[in-house]
């Protein structure tokens, strides 16, 4: 061993930080002096939010400092040696896990400051606890390099963010974990067959899969893989807890619909290389192109129709899975251009960059003023413009909007389309993000300043519109470094998915 | 995997065949719509999902009985330390449970904040969640029956473990906790510690589980 790497303590602290101050702000919640009035108090329930967004914001930072190497092409790989004879705890930051866990611990932040910005929250440190545990979880998903480990954090994330929304609503918590967990089970069955057929749980081993193991073999895989990450993606016809979700647990629901959509995707990605065999069946790659369409647009319909902002974002995400399947299934053709793998890549960031903003906009509104109903908010310009601003930038966003991330994620997607020469597949593409624009701006011209009296604001908190403007800079930040992110969908092309696409070609 | 004696073949199907249908049933009784006359019983607090937590406990018993098949058809599956591994996770679990819901509910309506994490901890070992050692069981009980080539037995173990959601979202939502207090308050804590820690460090529970499985398969 010649040394430790400083950037090998850094990752050790980034894997650790979350778990850690979650512990803490579950066990510590009276830290601070005695209460003498209820400014005292209101100001005592933001602390473990706090302490949750400054871990958060730590990790942004640490997952920063790790980013000159692994994109210079040297992946960091740690192992833990309370490993197991069931799994190695091994985790490894590479160009595809380092950019997620930043995006991961980022949108961390904002949730964090959404909710040290609500009042009356009971259980803040519970609250801010469970989804460190989440968004440890998710972020430890995205770096695991064994797949039981990742499966293992994976479920983590769920369970937390199952608990966290619990004391909402247990009927919408139940609804999350009943979906996400069947199709957990799904992907249980997928990790163990590749466990089974490589011998090993190193996701380093799964490349060799396309080699060695039988055809049937890979066609399930690939099946299980598939399906059972839809429920995670908010994917068709698995999606139907998000939307129940945000009726029911409006204040609860900004956590789920970001975190877990972002870990599923990161885990079909990182699972998928070794054993992207959707090229080897084409119904598998029918399948997922299939169901990307019906999402897209049974997403875009719907937002278009919703009756409140809360809907409309949680439609949207519906919408945004749909894109997701579209590059993979599309990707997986051996004669697929590059641009569909970086496209499904960049959607990894893009997407939750726009989610958040969305989400946060609705959620906020909601919170203000009492209702997120679209018909009761007419007005709302003239007094929630931040919030506004925010959502319709989100929305505008996943729409393709220029300027915003997600364009350069249509960019790639429709112009990768095109060379694979499939033009239904990009008009069908375009038509719905017209769809999804014209959702969010009828939105904003129903809630366009037309009433004379305005909806009145309850109250303000200045985490709130932390959290907004952070949201909206974020945005944008992402969408005006097109540069920057597209050399990363190369980089995460050459070192990550190449392995996969030279074995697409060879025959198992 | 060579191919196994008549007498091997029979015992392991006979186990097999009587833990699938251990599961199935207990499943099944566990998360089956409640008839008029018990919903009258709710008012007995907590003795319906307790009820429901005792047959969860016993399907988790038959996954043991599976993984046992599955060694005694194949030796070389790990089967024997699975059985063993489940059969401690089902075991903390009813533990832990029944401790917690072995106290009346608060009449002022409280809530105890260890005796809800006990039976949260315990539901989600039962239903194969991290961070319960369950987890781990169960994907031993899922490996060992594929190795021992019975896919069909491992669909209806995860089969099983998606419908045991059914009572357990019941039973959570319906459970009021009661108190806990001096040694049974200490006992589900020793427990509650257990069940985690052994849920994020399986290694431990492996570790006891392989003499107790030489022993078991004469080695």
């Amino acid at each position: 061993m010649d040394g430790i790497r400083p950037d090998t303590v850094v990752l050790n602290w980034l894997i650790a930080l979350p778990f850690f101050v979650g512990a803490g702000a579950a066990l510590f919640p009276r830290l601070s002096l005695p209460v003498h009035s209820e400014a005292e108090a209101e100001s005592l329930r933001t602390g473990p939010f706090l302490l949750g967004a400054v871990a958060s914001l730590m990790g942004v930072g640490l997952g920063i400092s790790l980013l000159p190497a692994v994109l210079g092409g040297s992946p960091l790989t740690v192992d833990y040696w309370w490993t197991t004879d069931l799994y190695h705890l091994r985790f490894q930051a590479d160009a595809l896990s380092a950019p997620l866990v930043i995006a991961i611990c980022g949108l961390g932040v904002l949730i964090h400051l959404y909710l040290a910005g609500l009042p009356a929250l009971s259980l803040p440190h519970y609250r801010a606890a469970l989804l460190l545990a989440a968004q440890g979880g998710a972020a430890a998903a995205c770096l695991s390099a064994d797949i039981i480990v990742l499966f293992f954090f994976l479920e983590l994330t769920l369970v937390a963010l199952w608990l966290l929304t619990f004391i909402d609503s247990r009927e919408a918590a139940n609804g999350l974990l009943a979906a996400a967990h069947v199709g957990g089970l799904l992907v249980l069955g997928a990790v163990l067959l590749m466990w089974q057929r490589s011998g090993d749980t190193s996701t380093a081993v799964l490349p060799l899969l396309l080699t060695t193991a039988e055809p049937e073999a890979l066609r399930t895989i690939a099946l299980l893989l598939l399906l059972g990450m839809l429920p995670k993606i908010t994917s068709i016809p698995a999606h139907g807890w998000l939307p129940d979700l945000a009726g029911a647990a409006p204040r609860l629901a900004l956590a789920p619909a970001l975190l877990l959509p972002l870990a599923g995707g990161a885990s079909l990605l990182r699972l998928l290389p070794g054993t992207i065999v959707v090229a080897l069946v084409p119904a598998l790659g029918a399948i997922a192109l299939l169901l990307g369409v019906a999402s897209l647009w049974w997403g875009a319909i719907r937002a278009w129709m919703a009756p409140s902002l809360l809907q409309l974002a949680a439609w949207l995400t519906v919408a945004q899975s749909g894109f997701s399947l579209i590059a993979i299934g599309a990707a997986a053709s051996p004669t697929a251009p590059p641009e569909l793998v970086r496209a499904a890549a960049l959607h990894l960031l893009a997407a939750p960059a726009a989610l958040v903003a969305a989400w946060s906009g609705a959620c906020i509104i909601r919170a203000r003023f009492g209702t997120d109903s679209i018909a009761d908010l007419s007005g709302l310009l003239r007094t929630g413009l931040l919030p506004l601003v925010a959502l319709f930038l989100g929305g505008l966003s996943l729409a393709g909007a220029p300027m915003l991330p997600g364009f350069q994620v249509q960019k790639l997607l429709v112009s990768g389309l095109v060379h694979d020469g499939r033009l239904w597949f990009a008009i069908v593409i375009v038509a719905a993000d017209l769809l999804i624009a014209v959702a969010v701006l009828d939105a904003l011209r129903r809630i366009g300043p037309r009433r004379e009296s305005p909806p009145t604001a309850r109250w303000q908190s200045a985490w709130l519109s932390a959290n907004l403007f952070l949201g909206s800079a974020a945005l944008l930040a992402v969408g005006l470094s097109s540069g920057p992110l597209g050399e990363w969908t190369q980089t995460v092309l050459r070192s990550v998915l190449s392995i996969s696409r030279s074995g697409l070609f060879v025959s198992p | 995997m060579s191919e196994p004696s008549s007498v091997v073949t029979i015992v392991s199907s006979g186990l097999a065949a009587g833990g699938a249908i251990l599961l199935v049933a207990a499943t099944a009784w566990a998360a089956r719509p409640r008839r008029r006359s018990e919903k009258a019983e709710e008012a007995a607090p907590g003795a319906a999902a307790a009820r429901s937590f005792a047959w969860i406990v016993i399907a988790g018993m038959a996954y043991s009985l599976l993984a046992l098949a599955a060694a005694v058809r194949a030796p070389e599956t790990d089967g024997l330390r699975a059985s063993i591994l489940q059969l401690l996770a089902v075991l903390l679990a009813a533990g832990l449970g029944g401790l917690a819901m072995s106290g009346a509910p608060d009449e002022n309506g409280g809530r105890s904040p260890l005796a809800s994490a006990a039976v949260f901890a315990a539901w989600l070992s039962l239903v194969g969640l991290p961070p319960a050692v369950g987890f781990h069981g169960k994907i031993l009980v899922y490996r060992a029956l594929l190795a021992a080539g019975w896919e069909w037995l491992a669909v209806i173990a995860v089969a099983g473990t998606a419908a045991a959601l059914i009572p357990a979202f019941w039973a959570l939502s319906s459970y009021r906790s009661g108190p806990l207090r001096g040694l049974r308050a200490v006992l589900a804590v020793a427990l509650l510690i257990a069940v985690v820690l052994l849920g994020l460090y399986p290694q431990v529970g492996l570790l006891a589980a392989t003499p107790l499985a030489g022993l078991a398969s004469g080695g």
